[in-house]
């Protein structure tokens, strides 16, 4: 064995793995020193496996990561270190790391990005949404809400190219972005064929919208405000037909103006106005104060979850129009993730608060059901949930942005972030993820930062 | 005569004794085998020793007694009549009684010979009739009886039965000296004389041993009396010990005698009563004589003049009682019974041996001890020295004698007599229980925010009521406005002065913001609430209609747009604070230097401006409106008015510190008051309690800049120029029975003090637990829990 027993005290603990049979050890029992960590335990695998290249991996002991040492992870965990301990190991994530930093030209408050095409979306407290590309290229850029972006959010594919902001204004906007045909061409041009154009206003709100999200597939979004009401909207194709049907004469005249806008510099007076504009398909009663935080909670599109500075996270079933769970905490919240797959009960939010809290809805009993991760000194501005992908545990995995200016990923399995990265000099304010590899976040320092998973293929 | 008829048939009777006595020994035998084994009982058992001794002391009585009786029955038959008569009544029942005599043959073996005189055989025949009254040997007995017997039988005809004559029980004595002193006999040979005139001579008796011998025997010798006035050995039967034992008990001498017999009486009643009075009527009231007489016992028992068994019995008791004789030594906290307390003298230590006029050589001090003694303070010296002396006459005269006396008497003139009492109270039981401030969460703790950008002090920060947005003045003339979470600045406006003071229109429809920037009240729509808050605000502050102060001479304001958007209000006196009433039609301005002009209530509605008070007593510093009620609150520097608007009359007037006001905040339910001035005090105001504070908190190093309440917690806090913010938890009670609780809960601190000024201003979010303070060092703050 490479690491000899000279550890005062052994556990004997038994390998096993859903890995391919190549990265199978035999199920025997092994003994090793408890003051191994994650690294030891990684050189063991190493060793019995033989691998030439050594591969990272991680240790799962009950379905939490090991941090510690094994000693340690048992006395915590109160498991008895004479029984034989089973050890799931995985191949461990390698944390993020930073790939690019794109430049704005004020505070970037909302990002989004497109799971199927190669686009992101940033919003910024100009009022301006920027749309970039994987080279980091700016594709568009346009007015969109006087006072601020305060949220963006793709639509998915199948419902065309459609992006769904929401701003200080009060306003939820629909915006057609074309696709851009060829990066090859000149910029300028480039930017010409993709001005997006505006497809709807959803106009319902009074205030700040803070929050929007939008349905996995595509057809509801719901956006809540600072005027409290969480509303829901009709989205996706059908709007755009309907919009399509009522420009009908005004087309050109509507056409011109977007030319306009999109070349001009003072685009604060440059929002169009929307041929069409929709009333709420519905609203959520229940919140008291500003609802500032949204999401989908699992695949299907039941369930919404939502937290406000009422300090309530509320768990919604959208097509009853009721909560179906309701936590009270103590602070206000300002950003949720639920996992975009699977039933959706496990929520997470953060808030007011230097804390990330994982809210499993489906156990009773508040005080039980949450769980408290340390998450630096600062607020907690921003939450995303890694978008399925084959990597093994990413369904485990949130980015999260803090006011300290830090991006922390996490895996849930564990109360200690995978990577804590700190790139941005000022807060940062919104994260989002663009694909299951890649990480972007904005912030107060203007900049648009991405950061990269080197091993998720 | 029944004595004669006796005596005369004794020689017949003695003979046939006589021949009896040869036949007899079967039917003796016959007779005593029935008794013997009780007799052998009695010998060995315990018991039946203890009833010989009874027995021992019963004829002991019985000799005494018969001393005593012997003359009078020597001299008449009286006393013989009356011993025999008390035993006629069982004569023959005692047969077999009789019959125990039979063992004791050998007791008064003695006795036969000398039985052969006619008298002395009549006077046995007698004797075991009277029994007890004279015993005779056991021969004797039985011979007699046997002529009782024999005489039953043989009772010649025309006789009278000796056994039913009483008589016929006297026993002659056999001696006739009469009552005279035995003593006399004494040295004789005889000890009297018969009836014939002959000698009775004395018979030898055995010594003391032989009796001694006979009794530890047992048998009839335990039984055997002496009889020294006839010189006889009388053994008494058992019956007649037990008649003496029931006598000596007090009993009757006989069983059968019955002391109560049966008595009859006539029970008839007679049908005709004797008299024909009818019953009296006192037969069926209680007396009232009695009842006056046990009213009068009762009264004295009450009054203690006559005492009960039971209370003299206690008496009894109590005086018997012991009690300490020292036991009051320890009582030295009572009082005499002149009030004085009572100081038990001092026990000085008993003198040892060092205080002998010649102590032992290890008592007494070396000439080293003396000179390091001498060295030492007075007070340390000890104070008496042992000193060694050949002898007694040595001894000098005690040389602090005088000085001691002389203190003893001042001690005992100057001895404080009564005793001071002194109250132990531990100061930690004084404070009140206050809840720990981790029990009183939420309340703000850590800074969260900053929100930078001004160029010089910040002066007054004011949460916009939505709680999204915060507004700051400054000295550098701007207003600007922050967004609460992010610290983003998301608007700015110049007003060309220092901002003294910031106020939102609580109207929420109209977004507006008042800022007080030198002697003009700006009114600025922030454009927050969208375009229908700004036409609304635009509406508003229209002045088109309105000319401004009332149309007077000489107005009180200006009223005119501002370039730029909005309004001003110009008024005549530097404006230091601007208050809005909660509806948002009115806000007060407040002019410290205007003197009757210093408070000026403005209607936003009417654009016009009134002053409320045709003179202010003192400087006006801050002035706010009641929540709910018609109420109006104007501080001036040592007091705080409050005014009822709708009386247009002084409600009340509160009395300040010693330091100028220099704050004021209202709590949201209307009834508490916090004031804050320049005596680095923040003092509490029960509006229902008196003028003077509640409490006064003083936690602050330097003068207070600025108070505020929590709309909805139960917070309050205040600001100073010390740099620091304190956050107090305030809570305060439906019931009026309950005070305020007010509970100093956090420090905060992130403010430098720059140029001698720390925290300008203080407010509370309108909906979270978070505070937001304004720094002379040019940031806003915001501490969130």
């Amino acid at each position: 064995m490479a690491v000899t027993a000279d550890a005062d005290s052994q556990v004997l603990v038994q390998f096993f793995t859903k890995l391919p049979t190549e990265l199978r050890v035999p199920e025997t029992e092994v003994a090793v020193p408890s003051s191994l960590k994650r690294y030891g335990l990684s050189q063991v695998i190493n060793h019995l496996l033989a691998l030439d290249p050594a591969r990272p991996f991680d240790f799962l002991i009950d379905g939490e990561l090991l941090r510690k040492t094994v000693g340690q992870h048992l006395l915590d965990h109160g498991i008895s270190p004479e029984t034989l301990i089973r050890i799931e190991y995985v191949p461990a994530v390698v944390p993020p790391e930073t790939k690019q930093s794109l430049p704005h030209d004020d505070w970037v408050s909302a990002v989004s990005g497109c799971s199927s095409s190669d686009r992101l979306a940033s919003g910024s407290y100009d009022g301006a949404v920027r749309v970039w590309d994987r080279a980091g290229t700016s594709i568009a850029s346009f007015a969109a809400h006087p006072g601020g972006v305060t949220a963006a959010s793709w639509l998915p594919a199948a419902q065309g190219s459609l992006l769904l902001t929401a701003g200080k204004d009060g306003a939820v906007r629909l915006w057609q972005v074309p696709q851009a045909e060829a990066t090859g061409r000149a910029k300028a041009k480039a930017a010409q064929a993709a001005a997006p154009a505006l497809v709807s206003a959803c106009l319902g709100h009074t205030d700040t919208v803070a929050a929007l999200a939008v349905a996995p597939r595509g057809d509801v979004a719901a956006s809540g405000g600072w005027d409290g009401r969480l509303l829901l909207w009709k989205t996706g194709k059908g709007v755009v037909d309907d919009a399509a049907a009522a420009e009908g004469a005004g087309a050109a005249q509507q056409q011109s103006k977007k030319k306009r806008r999109v070349g001009g510099a003072d685009e604060a007076a440059g929002v169009p106005t929307a041929a069409h504009s929709q009333e709420p398909s519905g609203a959520l009663e229940g919140h008291v104060h500003a609802v500032s935080a949204l999401c989908w909670a699992g695949g299907s599109g039941s369930l919404l979850a939502s937290g406000g500075w009422d300090h309530s996270v509320r768990l919604w079933d959208v097509a009853a129009g009721r909560a179906v769970a309701t936590y009270n905490g103590s602070k206000a919240v300002y950003a949720i993730a639920a996992a975009p797959s699977g039933s959706g009960s496990v929520l997470v939010f953060g808030g007011a608060d230097s804390c990330l809290r994982v809210w499993d809805a489906r156990a009773r009993g508040e005080a039980l059901s949450v769980k408290g991760y340390a998450a630096g000194e600062a607020w907690l501005a921003a939450l995303a949930w890694r978008p399925p992908s084959g990597a093994a545990g990413s369904e485990h995995h949130v980015a999260s942005a803090s006011h300290d200016g830090s991006m922390r990923m996490w895996d849930l399995r564990t109360p200690v972030p995978l990577g804590t990265l700190k790139q941005h000099t000022d807060k940062a304010l919104a994260v989002a993820w663009w694909g299951p590899a890649v990480i972007a976040s904005g912030g107060a320092d203007c900049r648009l930062q991405l950061y990269d998973l080197p091993d998720a293929a | 005569m029944p004595k004669r008829g006796a005596g005369g048939e004794a020689p017949a009777a003695r003979e046939a004794a006589q021949q009896e006595e040869d036949e007899l020994p079967v039917a003796d035998l016959d007779l005593s085998s029935d008794d013997e084994p009780e007799d052998v009982d009695s010998s060995t058992e315990e018991d039946s020793q203890s009833d010989d001794e009874d027995v021992r002391e019963a004829i002991a009585d019985y000799m005494r007694a018969a001393a005593a009786a012997r003359p009078a029955g020597a001299k008449g038959d009286g006393s013989g009549r009356a011993s025999t008569s008390s035993r006629s009544g069982g004569g023959e029942d005692d047969d077999d009684d009789g019959d125990d005599g039979d063992e004791e043959e050998d007791g008064g073996g003695g006795d036969e010979e000398d039985g052969g005189g006619g008298g002395g055989a009549k006077q046995r025949r007698a004797g075991a009739a009277a029994g007890a009254a004279n015993g005779h040997g056991g021969e004797q007995q039985q011979e007699q009886q046997q002529r009782q017997r024999r005489g039953k039988w043989q009772l010649p005809e025309g006789e009278p039965d000796p056994g039913s004559d009483s008589s016929e029980d006297e026993r002659p004595n056999r001696n006739t000296v009469g009552d005279v002193p035995l003593g006399w006999y004494k040295a004789e040979d005889h000890i009297g004389y018969d009836v014939e005139g002959e000698k009775i001579a004395r018979r030898a008796r055995g010594d003391k041993l032989d009796a001694l011998l006979a009794r530890a025997d047992g048998g009839a010798a335990l039984r055997t009396i002496y009889d020294e006035y006839n010189d006889e050995q009388i053994v008494l039967s058992k019956s007649e010990i037990k008649m003496l034992m029931r006598l000596r008990r007090g009993q009757f001498p006989h069983l059968e005698v019955d002391p109560f017999p049966e008595y009859y009486e006539d029970e008839e009643v007679e049908p005709t009563p004797l008299v024909n009075m009818p019953e009296p009527k006192r037969r069926f009231i209680p007396s009232k004589w009695e009842e006056k007489k046990i009213v009068k016992i009762v009264r004295a028992i009450r009054n203690g003049w006559i005492k009960t068994r039971k209370q003299k019995r206690e008496e009894a008791r109590k005086e018997d009682e012991v009690y300490l004789l020292w036991g009051d030594d320890d009582q030295a906290a009572n009082k005499t019974g002149a009030g004085l307390t009572h100081i038990p003298a001092s026990k000085p230590k008993l003198p040892g041996h060092e205080e002998s006029y010649n102590p032992p050589l290890e008592y007494v001090p070396t000439e080293e001890e003396k000179t390091s003694w001498q060295l030492l303070d007075e007070e340390d010296r000890p104070k008496f020295v042992p000193r060694a002396h050949d002898s007694l006459r040595a001894v000098p005269m005690y040389g602090d004698f005088i000085k001691e006396q002389f203190e003893r008497c001042l001690d005992l003139y100057l001895c404080p007599r009564v005793r001071k009492k002194r109250l132990h109270v531990n100061p930690e039981s004084l404070v009140p229980k206050l809840p720990k401030p981790q029990d009183l969460q939420p309340f703000p703790t850590t800074l969260a925010v900053r929100y930078s950008g001004h160029r010089g002090k910040v002066r007054c920060v004011a949460p916009h009521p939505a709680g999204q947005w915060l507004a700051t003045g400054g000295d550098d003339g701007t207003v600007r406005l922050w967004e609460v979470t992010t610290g983003r600045c998301g608007r700015s406006w110049e007003l060309g002065g220092p901002v003294m003071s910031l106020a939102w229109c609580p109207n929420p429809e109209l977004q507006l913001l008042s800022a007080a920037v030198g002697s003009r009240l700006v009114l600025l729509p922030s454009g927050l609430g969208g375009a229908a808050a700004e036409a609304a605000a635009a509406a508003a502050l229209d002045l088109g209609a309105a000319g401004g102060g009332g149309g007077d001479a000489a107005p009180l304001a200006a009223w005119r747009a501002r370039e730029g958007g909005g309004a001003e209000i110009v008024c005549r006196h530097p404006v230091t604070h601007v208050t809005w009433h909660a509806r948002g039609d009115y806000f007060a301005s407040v002019a410290p230097t205007g003197a009757t002009q210093s408070v000026l209530v403005h209607q936003l509605s009417k654009r016009a401006t009134q002053n409320p008070f045709r003179k202010n007593r003192g400087r006006v510093t801050r002035a706010a409106f009641h929540p709910a009620k018609p109420f109006f609150f104007v501080a001036t520097q040592n007091h705080v008015r409050v005014y009822n608007l709708a009386k247009q009359a002084l409600a009340k007037k509160l009395l300040g510190g010693g330091g100028a006001i220099s704050c004021m905040a209202v709590h949201p339910g209307g009834d508490h008051l916090i004031v804050g001035s320049d005596d680095k005090r923040l003092a509490w105001y029960d509006l229902d309690l008196s003028a003077t504070p509640y409490k006064a908190l003083r936690y602050h190093t330097q003068p207070l800049r600025g108070a505020a309440f929590h709309a909805t917690y139960p917070l309050f806090a205040s600001a100073a120029d010390d740099g620091t913010v304190h956050v107090f938890h305030g809570r305060v009670y439906a019931d009026l029975l309950t005070n305020p609780l007010i509970v100093p809960v956090k420090v905060l601190r992130g403010h430098r003090v720059v140029d001698h000024t720390g925290v300008m201003d203080v407010a509370f979010h309108p909906s979270q637990p978070w505070v937001f303070t304004a720094g002379a060092d040019g940031e806003a703050l915001l501490f969130c829990n």
